[in-house]
């Protein structure tokens, strides 16, 4: 097993990772950026040590200073976490090369998994379903109009050197495509300096669908089952669950046998996650990509399945095969978690960092709370406004949804506004209740919350 | 701090194995001493230690205990020579000229070169050759001249 493990993040997600290794006698050694030098990470570690200043380049970005800490302290691996360094390919290998264990896949892995075509073509030849679309680039309006006349409408032009939205033109007709193909090229020569052009379907309200995958060195690779991540604004999740409720069993198991062999594909090791589009006709679902990485909302699949799976990934960097098979795995109840972020909903999600004046966590059984605040520490404005991860367990998933309303109406935070009040709010929304959510539903109600609460709040100014 | 911390502080230092102790804090700073250990006979005599003085000076300037240092610019081993045979750059007591190289830093097999702010005078050089020093950490003091 690992001996002493360098902890290459912050916050919550850099508590639970020191959490798990306490639990398996490995020292840990924190790493922090000076504004964080009151941060819990750093209290509960081992050792600590500061790397930079507040620039995330500068410190939870910086790999010498990583690398050079790790030596320094006699650690065996690092474990990335998520964000920063997570995915970075050459971090990896960097790790490797220095005779460190990086706690993830091996560089060539991550490299497979995230380049968007590449990652595309292994899944097709691996029998993962993906998006139907012109398979390679089309190079005129004719070649366009034929393949989007065989994906059918609406499709999505997109840029091939793509990337943060520009080059892409939706459209919805023969009628309108050759205007949105020639917008598109325009706009990615001028973007890209290349305007290479493909086109795909567009999956219209799909569901957030994803499969979490626990992969040894010895070639064993399994499922923990799928989380719902449909509730969603601008890519960033909000509220998750597990499992989805839209899946019958024999889809689920569909799924997750698309999924470990998509893991299987890219010569996957330790923990990660493969994203599907659920069409809105509840059959069929692509690929959307594979998360190399912890994610955030690993929680709820801890919660159903009873598994650790930081430990997982700790007992798996550390050479050792799964202890567990397919057929050990069961999902028991339901769990939901909401992600409290310091940010205003009512300033167009504003985030609002500050200092924790007051802080209360729920409690009671079914609850967990993952969070790195204390009384009277600051959220620094550096990094992302992550605040607390509130999550429950319970049989079902109605009570689940109560015990997570119960779970908010006990959250107490002052200092800086956060999000929880919208979550309570969409916990009692009937399509959410109903489970008919896909990711266009945030943005469609948001409108009316916000006024509900803008009414209240000056309901409230004239009392 | 509170008159109840306070007592309890004392009470704390009284039953500790040590004989003395200051604690500084912004507005005021308190000292607690008490009687060299007795031999260990009297120990179990049931005279407990005396506290001998308790000085609160309240809205004392906070004192400045560091003066100027050199702090590293980037997390690295600390080499306060150019090369384990070779004598260090500066020692304490030496005039330096602004710009001249104080020490190195290495990170991942990559030497940075540690620049004097101004002309000064070495005080202090603060962490052993072959030590990590993370960044920002004080490497040595200095007074400008």
């Amino acid at each position: 097993m690992l001996k002493r493990v360098l902890i290459a993040n912050r916050g919550e997600i850099a508590l639970r990772i020191q959490r798990a290794c306490r639990e398996l006698d490995m020292e840990t050694v924190a790493v922090y950026s000076q504004p964080d030098a009151e941060a819990l990470h750093v209290q509960l570690a081992t050792q600590a040590v500061c790397i930079g200043p507040a620039r995330a380049a500068d410190s939870y970005l910086n790999q010498d200073a990583l690398l050079t800490v790790a030596l320094a302290t006699n650690c065996d691996g690092i474990h990335p976490g998520y964000g920063f360094l997570s995915e970075n390919a050459d971090f990896a290998d960097a790790c490797a090369r220095e005779g460190l264990t990086f706690i993830g896949p091996s560089g060539d892995t991550i490299r497979k998994a995230g380049s968007k075509s590449a990652a595309r073509d292994l899944m097709k030849a691996a029998g993962v379903p993906v998006t139907p679309g012109s398979d390679g680039p089309v190079s005129s309006v004719e070649d366009a109009l034929a393949a989007a006349e065989r994906v059918g409408y609406p499709v999505l032009l997109k840029a091939s050197a793509g990337g943060g939205g520009r080059g892409i033109r939706r459209c919805d007709s023969a009628e309108a495509l050759p205007a949105a193909y020639a917008e598109a090229k325009v706009e990615a020569r001028a973007c890209f300096g290349d305007d290479e052009m493909y086109l795909e379907k567009l999956v219209l309200r799909p569901r957030h669908i994803e499969f979490q995958i626990l992969a040894d060195r010895h070639g064993n690779v399994i499922h923990l089952g799928d989380r719902d991540c449909s509730i969603q604004r601008r890519n960033q999740k909000l509220i998750e669950e597990a499992p989805a409720r839209c899946l019958t069993p024999e889809l689920r198991a569909r799924m997750g046998d698309a999924a470990v062999r998509a893991a299987k594909a890219v010569g996957y090791e330790g923990a990660g996650t493969v994203e599907f589009l659920l069409d809105s006709d509840g059959e069929h679902f692509y690929f959307m990509e594979m998360n190399t990485r912890i994610q955030v909302e690993h929680g709820i699949t801890e919660l159903i399945t009873g598994v650790d799976l930081v430990r997982q990934q700790l007992r798996v960097a550390s050479g050792l095969s799964l202890d567990m098979t397919q057929a050990d795995v069961s999902l028991t109840g339901h769990a939901i978690e909401c992600r409290v972020n310091a940010e205003d909903p009512r300033q167009d999600f504003r985030p609002c960092p500050g200092t924790v004046e007051f802080l209360h966590f729920p409690g009671g059984a079914g609850v967990r709370v993952d969070s790195h605040l204390y009384n009277g520490c600051a959220l620094p404005p550096f990094y992302d406004s992550l605040a607390a991860k509130l999550m429950v367990h319970a049989p079902t998933r109605l009570e689940a949804i109560r015990k997570m309303r119960r779970a908010l109406e006990e959250f107490a935070l002052e200092g800086f506004p956060t999000n929880a009040e919208l979550s309570y709010q969409i916990l009692y929304h009937p399509t959410f209740v109903r489970g008919g959510c896909t990711t266009a539903f945030l943005e469609e109600i948001l409108p009316r919350l916000l006024d509900f609460n803008r009414r209240v709040d000056q309901h409230e100014d004239t009392l | 701090m509170t008159n109840q911390e306070i007592f309890d502080l004392m009470d704390r230092f009284q039953r500790s194995t040590i004989h003395g102790m200051k604690l500084s804090r912004e507005d005021f700073s308190i000292e607690l001493t008490k009687a060299p250990p007795a031999p260990v006979a009297a120990a179990v005599s049931a005279v407990p230690a005396q506290v001998q003085a308790v000085s609160v000076q309240p809205e004392a300037p906070a004192p400045q205990a560091d003066g100027h240092t050199v702090d590293a610019p980037l997390v690295g081993t600390f080499y306060a020579a150019p090369a384990p045979d070779q004598p260090p750059f500066v020692t304490v007591g030496d005039h330096v000229k602004q710009g001249q190289t104080v020490c190195l830093i290495e990170a991942m097999k990559m030497m940075s070169e540690v620049p004097a702010p101004c002309d000064c005078v070495i005080e202090a050089i603060l962490k052993n050759s072959g030590e990590l020093a993370a960044f920002g950490e004080p490497l040595l003091r200095y007074t400008p001249c």
